[in-house]
């Protein structure tokens, strides 16, 4: 993992080339279902990166992101339907109040090791999910719908996903600095002393809820924004969807597994691989089957199970363990 | 050097991806005039699943009939072609489908959604395309406020239900002298049962009607209903007025009767009520509860040719029409008939003429009853999308474990059955 | 506040609550001997209640005696499981253990949404009718039953544990695998037979839910998160402690839903959930690390 930026080799280069490219290609053939794919899997995958600093390198398995998503969402939704703010500042807001959420949550969170921390984590995000839905300001279990508005470039409102993914791809390079900063710094390295070992993170003098709180709060700030994407692709929020154990926490954590959680990429990778498959799988089994309802989740669950049990470590992990023994 | 190595190679990767990408759509956009393709959205798996194959049904079975009696006659026979999207009960895969079936699928008009939040995020994307959106089924009163220029509600939505609902108690309290007072909701709280309760709230109060007791609980991990019932049953009330889906409308029903709370009226609105799971697990507990419907087989006599229809789908999927089927199933006739007239003004193979003379037909679309399987006056959109000519049914079961017409009583088959008899009291 | 209605309050609550110990004593006994967060807990329940529902419906067995059956097939499915799946992840990180057996809780809910269609059932017995009245309140037998035999379940599982050689072999593998491994015993044996009694006592748990409550193929979702807080409040592990963890919830829940909007009465067990952990992270009844 060390290194410096400066060092983009041939499969990043690929990678931010096909990125830069595609959407905008797909979507001028009409390929509409392949441009919100890109952008789920851009979406889901700054989530899962952000996840990822609290799982990988601190060893903080959430199954609550979910929270800090649907706070970002609503953070958006909210500043501009009520406060006329310009969706291009919600999204930093929406990370800012996300993050501070982080922080308020710490203190509590974060006196809980591995499972008690996973299960407090999935019981907030049904706090959550069932106070937004009574909770009249927020919409209550309505949720919130954006307006049409003829002012599109200043409420983000454009047809398609093509200009969203455009923005995913900035938050997502400013993320991919920022975490790259932190985990090659004095913090990260921190953090992955407490993740092997948190007694001894304490017994060498390292302040260890300090840091774990800083990984929280930078985890929640990127997740926040993440969120703020999807009510700005989506224009519309609602308590059930965004604070949702499965569709959104699980994802998260999901592409994370998929992708290697000690790996810096892995979970951006996991996400390009997970959010398409279960797309085209959704969009696909449905025609063809149209009759055996669910059977596209069981294909799904047939998936995820096969890459547990022989690519456990995840897939860039994989490669990553084959390159070294050679 | 290896950089511009990397750079190459990746230059090549992206041409390949362009190369491929080219081929899959000069293959793939083939156009056919001899066909109108329609996206259909629908919750095709996830909880309402269930639900979501039913609607498919009435849908699929409009889409037989219109194509074996020739299909659009004005644009030559053209058969309707139906795409369909699953929202998974969720926004933002409705609203992903609705592009997807705009952009990709070349679809003339959209039908959908069933749940309301999914119907607002599909019919905005709808809105944006400018694609004439075709709802037979979702109730909530804020889709036709929100000035939508392409967004179709065909069926009547909760505020004009419950409005409806209020005039029946007074008719019972006039007719049978019943001395119906107080009223309690119970509802599932999402968006469907919030706001029906608001509805009812609204209008049950301007009607004079004292209400005693709101209760909600949450559809999707309601394991218990007993203390909500405990709650309503401390306070009495006349009336029940019960907003539920399919597993806690069962429960709803087991636990009144375990502690034996009946009101002397119980009202259901639709939903989990009528749905044939529901109707078939309840057995005798969902005896003399009335439901708001839509629709209802009872109608037969009463409206001309949907004793023919009721028959062949019937035949087909061994189940009587249902308020979901019967609704879906109008809501392709209504478009079928906007697309008779939108053929007359422009050809489907000017997809963008076409949809907006779609959309002008829709707006000035006039059905009469005769037209149409429901019990309505007929369609007729208003400024906003609302068809202003729908109403609803008041239904009660009996003890052949159906739901009969009670009112309103030009399509009434029963007189209904009043008050609630307690729960031990019966055969 | 009505002493009585506070009384009938308590009183359903403990009854709902031997439903949800039944799940959660499974739940912590895998965790206890395994390590190993069973997420298609729950999934294993609706099993049970569908196999409860198609043996009454199809051979017209008694239900409580096609609950206790379900044991059976659940267990066994329970030992595939575990022998195909759980036994290969069982030293890989958490967080693979987790996606595995959430991949399976996937392929079980939405595998009977397939097969069997996404339909409501409801098991429609004489039991169903029968109601017991306490003068001060009426409770339902099915929701008697489910407690009388959760109590039932729980003195099984204290012989098993504590008086056969088995049990003492599944305690002795709990506290040290490789200890256990070195005294002779075949542990990967032991944790066929965990798992499998583990996801059976569910499965019961679910034959007998289906008893007044209806049969979805997402019904075990909620069942198992609640399954999750009971095991944790008692102590992560102890069978005892998810048991008592079981029964205070669901009394948590039918209390708590007098005094708020029952519709967040699920708010009220989750809160105390993280209550009690911050206050004891052990759990109420855990006897610290």
């Amino acid at each position: 993992m060390a290194g410096s930026l400066a060092r983009i080799n041939l499969y990043h280069a690929t990678g931010i080339a096909t990125l830069l490219v595609l959407p905008f290609l797909l979507d001028s053939i009409g390929m509409a279902f392949y441009v919100n794919m890109i952008f789920l899997a851009l979406m889901y995958g700054i989530a899962a990166l952000a996840w990822n600093l609290m799982m990988g390198y601190t060893g903080l398995f959430s199954l609550g992101h979910a929270v800090f998503f649907g706070v970002g969402s609503y953070t958006v939704a909210i500043l501009a339907l009520y406060y006329n703010v310009t969706p291009w500042v919600g999204l930093i807001l929406a990370g800012v109040t996300a993050g501070l959420l982080g922080l308020v949550l710490s203190p509590p969170l974060l006196r809980l090791r591995s499972h008690w921390f996973t299960l407090a984590t999935i019981a907030l995000g049904e706090i959550f999910r069932l106070s937004f839905a009574h909770w009249d300001y927020v919409g209550g279990s309505s949720g919130l719908q954006m307006p049409i508005s003829e002012r599109r470039l200043y409420y983000l409102q454009f047809t398609g996903a093509t200009i969203y993914s455009y923005i995913a791809l900035g938050v997502l390079a400013v993320e991919l600095i920022v975490l790259w900063r932190i985990v090659n710094s004095r913090i990260g390295f921190y953090l992955q002393t407490i993740r092997e070992d948190e007694l001894v993170a304490q017994t060498l003098g390292i302040n260890t809820f300090k840091y774990k709180t800083i990984a929280l709060a930078i985890s929640a700030f990127f997740t926040g924004i993440a969120g703020g994407l999807y009510t700005v692709r989506f224009r519309y929020v609602d308590p059930f969807a965004l604070f949702d154990l499965i569709t959104i926490s699980t994802y998260i954590a999901v592409a994370g597994i998929i992708g290697g959680i000690y790996t810096f990429l892995g979970p951006l990778i996991g996400s390009f691989i997970f959010i398409p498959v279960s797309e085209y799988v959704r969009a696909n089994i449905v025609q063809a089957f149209p009759r055996i309802y669910g059977l596209h989740v069981t294909v799904l669950g047939v998936i995820l199970l096969v890459i547990s049990l022989f690519a456990p470590e995840g897939i860039l992990g994989y490669l990553k363990k084959r390159r070294e023994k050679r | 050097m290896a950089q511009s190595r990397s750079l190459a190679l990746a230059a090549i990767i992206v041409i390949v991806i362009i190369v491929v990408a080219a081929a899959l759509f000069l293959g793939g956009g083939q156009e056919q005039v001899s066909e109108i393709k329609i996206g259909v959205i629908l919750p095709l798996s996830g909880r309402l699943a269930e639900t979501g194959a039913d609607l498919k049904n009435g849908i699929e079975f409009a889409i037989e009939e219109i194509n074996a009696q020739g299909g659009i006659k004005a644009c030559g026979g053209a058969k309707l072609t139906p795409v369909y999207g699953d929202s998974a009960g969720k926004p933002e895969t409705g609203a992903a489908e609705a592009e997807r079936l705009i952009t990709q699928e070349n679809v003339l008009a959209l039908v959908g959604a069933y749940q309301s939040s999914v119907t607002k995020t599909a019919s905005e994307v709808a809105e944006r395309y400018q694609v004439p959106f075709v709802n037979p089924d979702s109730t909530s009163p804020a889709l036709t406020k929100r000035g939508y220029k392409w967004f179709f509600r065909v069926t009547p939505h909760d505020e004009m239900f419950a409005a409806q609902q209020a005039d029946f108690i007074d008719w019972l309290n006039q007719k049978y002298g019943l001395g119906l007072k107080t009223f309690a909701i119970i509802h599932e709280d999402t968006e469907f049962g919030s706001k029906v309760a608001e509805a009812w709230e609204k209008y049950f109060t301007q009607h004079g009607y004292q209400l005693v007791e709101k209760v909600s609980y949450h559809a999707a991990t309601v394991t218990s209903l007993d203390s909500e019932v405990q709650k309503l049953k401390s306070k009495n009330p006349d009336i029940l007025l019960a907003a539920s889906y399919i597993q806690d409308a069962i429960l709803l029903v087991q636990t009144m009767k375990a502690q034996g709370f009946a009101p002397k009226v119980f009202l259901a609105q639709d939903a989990g009520f009528i749905n044939p799971s529901y109707v078939k697990q309840v057995g005798k507990d969902g005896w003399y509860i009335f439901s708001r419907e839509v629709f209802s087989p009872d109608l037969i006599d009463k409206i001309p040719k949907l004793k023919e229809v009721n028959d062949k789908y019937r035949a087909k999927y061994g189940v009587d029409l249902n308020g979901n089927s019967a609704r879906d199933y109008t809501g392709i006739w209504v478009l079928y008939y906007a697309l008779e007239e939108a053929c007359k003004k422009a050809s489907p193979a000017n997809p963008d003429e076409f949809k907006k003379a779609l959309r002008d037909a829709l707006a000035n679309l006039e059905l009469s009853q005769d037209q149409i399987i429901m019990p309505w006056r007929g369609v007729k959109f208003d400024e906003n999308g609302q068809n202003i000519l729908g109403q609803g049914l008041i239904v009660q079961m009996f003890e052949d474990g159906k739901y009969h017409v009670v009112y309103p009583e030009d399509f009434a088959v029963r007189e209904p059955v009043v008050p609630f008899p307690a729960w031990g009291e019966r055969s | 506040m009505d002493p009585e209605i506070l009384t009938s309050a308590i009183l359903d609550g403990l009854l709902i609550g031997g439903a949800y110990a039944l799940v959660a004593m499974g739940l912590a006994m895998i965790w206890g001997v395994m390590e190993i967060i069973n997420f298609a807990h729950g999934d294993f329940m609706m099993l049970g209640a569908l196999f409860t529902f198609f043996l009454f419906t199809s051979a017209g067995l008694d239900p409580i005696i096609s609950a206790l059956i379900s044991f059976a097939p659940i267990f066994a499915l329970g030992v595939i499981v575990q022998r195909g799946v759980i036994n290969k992840i069982l030293d890989a990180p958490l967080l693979t253990q987790i996606a595995a057996t959430f991949a399976i809780l996937l392929i079980i809910r939405y595998g009977v949404q397939a097969a069997f269609g996404p339909y409501t059932r409801r098991l429609v017995s004489g039991y169903s009718d029968i109601y017991i009245n306490l003068g001060f309140t009426t409770v339902p037998l099915p929701k008697v039953i489910i407690f009388v035999t959760s109590l039932i379940v729980l003195g099984l599982l204290y012989v098993l544990l504590h008086q056969t050689d088995l049990g003492i072999a599944i305690r002795a593998t709990s506290q040290d695998r490789r200890v256990a491994q070195l005294m002779g015993i075949n542990v990967s044996r032991i944790y066929d037979v965990t798992f499998g009694i583990g996801v059976g006592v569910a499965a019961i748990g679910g034959g007998l839910i289906a008893l007044f409550y209806p049969i979805f193929p997402e019904m075990g979702g909620f069942f198992a998160l609640i399954a999750f807080i009971a095991v944790v409040l008692g102590g992560f592990g102890s069978v005892y402690g998810a048991y008592a963890g079981g029964l205070i919830i669901g009394i948590a829940e039918s209390v708590s839903a007098l005094f708020i909007e029952p519709a967040l009465k699920d708010v009220v067990a989750f809160l105390i959930f993280i209550m009690i952990i911050l206050v004891k992270p052990t759990g109420l009844f855990g006897r610290g690390d």
